[in-house]
């Protein structure tokens, strides 16, 4: 009985002693986890601001380690996945595409829906266009960034440099508005000059990213051979884009290798789904007119997308009115359309042709007004103004530069452009003659 | 001889026309053919089957013909003429009048019925350095080869006294004194010279007497009746200021090569009117010419808008073309004091491309390609641009053609100089041959090039054909001038290209066809050429329409006899010629497969048969 008693209270004594045993570490565990993760924790929201203020100080690799230790915790923190990507890109850890590549595939993480989400396509863009040489994915990122949200300064910008640089510089104008409204008044003479260049001087206008991008060794100037360079590379990192072919053979076109580029369209493997791409569509008409295939070329502009509008549209439209379908009233029409957009008022060859069509139509004093204008404009696209307009933007705080820039803009009847510059010259007239002194460099 | 005592002595002899010479010469073994008398302006007018300006050849038609293999033979060195261009070209000069090539003329000097050639030759550009290689005098003088019918050519160039020795650029055979002989204007990189053919076999240069020695830098040059007083005038096209002093060299890419128009400075061209006594007056200005001072190359006189008036158009290097044309209420003579041309080409359509871009114009071949009755304009340009077709849409309204015509595409790949419009294989649709090849030196790529055959469908669309066309089109050159003449009055025209760094080349047309062929030779009343003078040729089953232009191609002048392809089986032609003057003859019953002369107002004579 004793005995039993005994062994019960020894039962009752173990017992306690073996849940000690097991609740003990248990506890242990479950304390050192609540303190690990609570230490975790805390050192991950430190992470993040120790992580923004090392990717300050350009301490890139420990930054990018401190935001991905912040990620583990808070793994769609857009704002974390921005500055994880920003650490990744300046990190030299990793070669440029590497770095480009994995930074993507974070930002990928930051759904449209985010209050960053614009901010995120257009890093994504911007990584696509820049580092990987790819605008055509560039491109559809950027244009996504555009649409969540319309007043992001650098969406605009790159899509702006983009156009440029895929030869469809014509498509620019509305990002540059854009821009330029975004930017502080203080700027926006800069901004002016940069929309100068671009349009009538790109290899200027564009040497800093090719240089920046490869294309252009430093203290060199750009020339075709640059251009050439940087489609064909962009052509190498994605030949399965039409914009990209499209764009190249346009070069091709415009350095009058016109088998290459006719090699080139036709051999793309997405021919027919390229045809849903203007761009495409435009330098195929455009070629095979030069190349006499009229029946071709009036068969691929039967296929061009909608919507059916732009400088680019009825450019096209009009050469095949006349050329193919010998129908002048209908060129007429369309020049006039291509004529209403940016870049139809500078360009003097449209006016020529629409002149032609009038001249066929017998309404001779408009042709031979339609002639002196197309003269008149052709003059001042001459090299020589323009060259000597690059030499006068050096220097943005002279009243001569604007004044010149105002008269050049008038004589263009390009008003808003105009108005700018007059905005700009009103403005250093109004200011202090001291704060004038310092020119810009370009 | 001076001058005047040649003109006396012609005067009393020559004025005969042509007809004696051939005579004395017995060109034709057989006897004139007499054909009906003719017909006065109102009879022709009332009959005429074909209505002014119109062509009743039928596009398209003659399939048998338009499928016919071209073949052209280079038979210069067969037929005795071993000759080649002295460009002077010295490695790293850079001095652009060593790739602008020489000039020819085919022209029948001795009025044996035979055409003759002459040659320009280049000569020492820098005067310093006058000395040739191997230490002697350099002597490169322009050639004359003349034909012993047709199958052989002998050099008579120091024989005939016309071996000039500038720098030798185009030339303009005209004869400027009605005597029946064929004179020779010589344009150079340098004074130009004048040389008139004392129809004895030999030349007189009477330069300072004629006051044309331009010392500029003449290219092409034209002898035209400009102001219809029954002389001939002479448009002589001026290219650019360019001097051993100014001249540069330029980049392209990573080689070094001759710069072109854009760095040297245009120069007037000059005209000569003609005082009809053996003197001329550069009346380029009073005139109405030099509207700018343009970088000519090239120079045609036809008529363009059917008014029988000589139009001139002037293909000038990356500047817009002239087309000048004689205005109803204008000369010293009228009352207003205006003008007697003005430049209508910008308002026409034909001064620069469809896009309103200025082209290298280097070639002109002027005729009626799409068969409308009216003349229609073809420009060579430079290497990767079209070459440009101008269609005559008529009322003197032109539109850039190239792309519907093909010519666009068939052009290219090359840079075109000489052209000349030619109906190789008598489909009785003109054709065309271009001479091609760079300038910007053996160091940049492509330097030679094939020369090029396009034929004609009916419509002015063109093929090239030149793959079919013989050894000479498969051999790359650097083709300059070329002019058009059938030597061997086969009823086929025949080529003469010249080169630079090869020897001349004379192709022979030995196309096969089913068709004989009517030549004619126009002479006004006062026996100069009879400019825009319209021809209708009609053998029962076509009618064939041309009009006598003049100048055209590159520094050439080209046979000046009309060529008509006529129905083998068709013995006898009639024949309709429309004057500048207002008569309008009828022929009827011509002889075909032999050249006719007509003189205005008198019966045809076979001129070789």
């Amino acid at each position: 009985m004793s005995e039993s008693k005994d062994s019960s209270v020894q039962a009752q004594t173990v017992r306690p002693t073996r849940w000690r045993r097991i609740l003990l570490p248990v506890c242990l565990i479950l304390v050192g986890g609540g303190v690990w993760a609570g230490i975790e924790i805390w050192n991950a929201e430190r992470a993040f601001n120790r992580g923004r203020l090392l990717l300050r100080q350009d301490r890139d690799v420990e930054a990018e380690r401190e935001l991905e230790h912040y990620l583990r915790w808070h793994p769609h923190n857009p704002k974390a996945i921005l500055l994880w990507a920003e650490a990744v890109i300046k990190g030299d850890s990793r070669t440029a595409r590497d770095a480009a590549e994995l930074a993507i595939s974070g930002l990928k993480k930051i759904p449209d829906a985010s209050p960053l989400g614009a901010e995120a396509r257009m890093r994504e863009g911007r990584l696509a266009f820049l580092i990987l040489q790819q605008p055509g994915r560039a491109e559809t990122l950027l244009l996504r960034s555009a649409e969540l949200r319309h007043d992001l300064p650098d969406t605009h910008y790159l899509l702006w440099k983009l156009l440029d640089m895929t030869e469809r510089y014509h498509y620019s104008e509305a990002h540059f508005w854009n821009i330029y409204e975004l930017t502080p008044t203080g700027n926006k003479a800069e901004r002016l000059r940069e929309w100068y260049l671009s349009q009538f001087s790109p290899g200027s206008a564009n040497a800093d990213l090719d240089r920046h991008m490869g294309f252009l060794a430093s203290g060199e100037s750009a020339s075709e051979a640059t251009e050439n360079l940087r489609l064909s590379q962009f052509l190498a990192n994605e030949p399965e884009s039409s914009m990209v072919v499209a764009a190249y053979a346009r070069w091709l076109l415009h350095a009058r290798e016109r088998d290459q580029a006719a090699d080139l369209l036709k051999n793309f493997p997405a021919f027919d789904t390229a045809l849903g791409d203007p761009s495409f569509v435009s330098v195929l008409v455009d070629l095979m007119i030069d190349l006499g295939r009229l029946d071709e070329a009036r068969l691929y502009f039967d296929r061009w997308p909608l919507p059916r509008d732009g400088f680019l549209y009825w450019h096209t439209a009009g050469r095949v009115f006349e050329i193919i379908e010998r129908d002048d009233k209908s060129a007429v029409d369309a020049y006039d359309r291509a004529l209403s957009v940016w870049p139809g008022p500078a360009e003097w060859s449209v006016m020529h042709r629409r002149a032609q069509c009038l001249s066929r139509l017998g309404d001779r004093l408009n042709a031979e007004l339609g002639r002196q204008e197309s003269k008149r404009i052709e003059l001042l696209m001459d090299t020589d103004v323009h060259k000597k307009l690059r030499l006068v933007l050096v220097d943005l705080k002279s009243v001569d530069t604007l004044k010149q820039m105002v008269s050049f803009y008038t004589a263009l009847h390009r008003s808003r452009e105009a108005k700018c510059w007059q905005s700009e010259l009103d403005r250093l007239i109004s200011l202090p003659a001291r704060s004038r002194l310092r020119p810009l460099a370009l | 001889m001076v001058y005047k005592d040649f003109k006396c002595m012609l005067m009393n002899f020559c004025r005969c026309g042509p007809i004696v010479f051939l005579a004395m010469f017995g060109c034709s073994s057989e006897a004139p053919e007499v054909p009906s008398a003719p017909v006065k302006a109102g009879e022709s007018e009332s009959n005429s089957p074909v209505p002014k300006g119109a062509s009743t050849s039928e596009p398209g038609r003659n399939s048998g013909e338009t499928a016919m293999r071209p073949n052209f033979l280079n038979v210069a060195a067969a037929s005795g003429i071993e000759f080649e261009y002295f460009e002077d070209r010295i490695p790293g000069r850079f001095f652009l009048p060593e790739v602008m090539g020489g000039g020819v003329a085919w022209c029948d000097f001795d009025l044996d019925g035979w055409l003759d050639l002459y040659l320009m030759n280049g000569a020492a550009l820098d005067p310093a350095n006058k000395l040739a290689v191997d230490g002697q005098p350099a002597d490169h003088r322009d050639g004359l080869f003349r034909s012993k019918s047709g199958k052989q050519f002998f050099d008579a160039s120091k024989l005939s006294g016309s071996d000039d020795t500038g720098y030798g650029q185009g030339c303009a055979a005209g004869d400027f004194d009605a005597d029946g002989f064929e004179d020779l204007y010589l344009s150079n990189f340098g004074a130009n010279a004048l040389l008139f053919n004392n129809g004895d076999g030999t030349f007189s240069d009477v330069t300072k007497i004629a006051k044309v020695g331009d010392e500029r830098w003449s290219s092409s040059a034209v002898w035209v009746d400009l102001n219809a007083d029954g002389n001939l005038d002479l448009y002589s096209a001026n290219y650019m200021n360019v001097t051993l002093e100014n001249s540069e060299s330029c980049r392209y890419g990573e080689s070094t090569g001759y710069c072109g128009p854009g760095h040297y400075e245009g120069v007037p061209d000059a005209v000569y009117i003609s005082a009809g006594d053996g003197t001329f007056r550069d009346m380029a200005t009073a005139f109405g010419f030099n509207t700018f001072a343009g970088k000519g190359l090239a120079v045609a006189v036809s008529d363009f808008d059917n008014d029988f008036r000589p139009d001139i158009y002037v293909a000038n290097d990356m500047e817009a073309n002239c087309l000048y044309r004689r205005v109803d209420a204008g000369g010293a003579e009228h009352p207003s004091g205006a003008a007697l041309y003005e430049d209508v080409a910008p308002a026409s359509g034909c001064a620069v491309s469809g896009e309103g871009m200025n082209e290298a114009s280097m070639g002109i071949a002027c005729a009626d390609f799409d068969s409308d009755g009216l003349v229609d304009i073809y420009l060579t340009h430079y290497y990767q641009m079209k070459n440009t077709l101008y269609r005559n849409l008529g009322g003197l309204h032109f539109e850039d053609d190239s792309y519907r015509s093909g010519v666009a595409a068939t052009s290219f790949p090359f840079l075109g100089f000489g052209v000349i419009p030619l109906d190789f294989n008598k489909d009785r649709f003109p054709d065309i041959f271009i001479a091609n090849g760079h300038v910007l030196g053996p160091t940049v790529d492509p330097s030679a090039m094939t020369p090029q055959l396009l034929r004609n469908d009916g419509r002015g669309r063109f093929e090239d054909v030149s793959r079919a066309a013989g050894s000479y089109f498969e051999d790359v050159w650097l083709g300059r001038g070329v002019a058009g003449g059938d030597f061997d009055n086969d009823g086929d025209v025949d080529v003469a290209v010249t080169h630079i760094d090869r020897p001349f080349g004379l192709l022979r047309n030995e196309t096969e066809s089913n068709m004989g062929f009517v030549g004619v030779l126009l002479r006004s009343a006062e026996r100069v050429p009879a400019h825009c003078a319209r021809v209708s040729v009609s053998d029962g089953r076509q009618t064939s329409v041309q009009v006598l232009g003049a100048g055209g191609s590159y520094l050439s002048t080209s046979d000046h006899r009309l060529l008509f392809p006529v129905e083998a089986t068709t013995t006898t032609v009639s024949m309709i010629v429309e004057w500048p003057s207002g008569r309008s003859d009828r022929y009827e019953s011509l002889v075909s497969n032999c050249y006719w002369i007509i003189i205005e107002g008198q019966q045809p004579q076979v001129m070789v048969k």
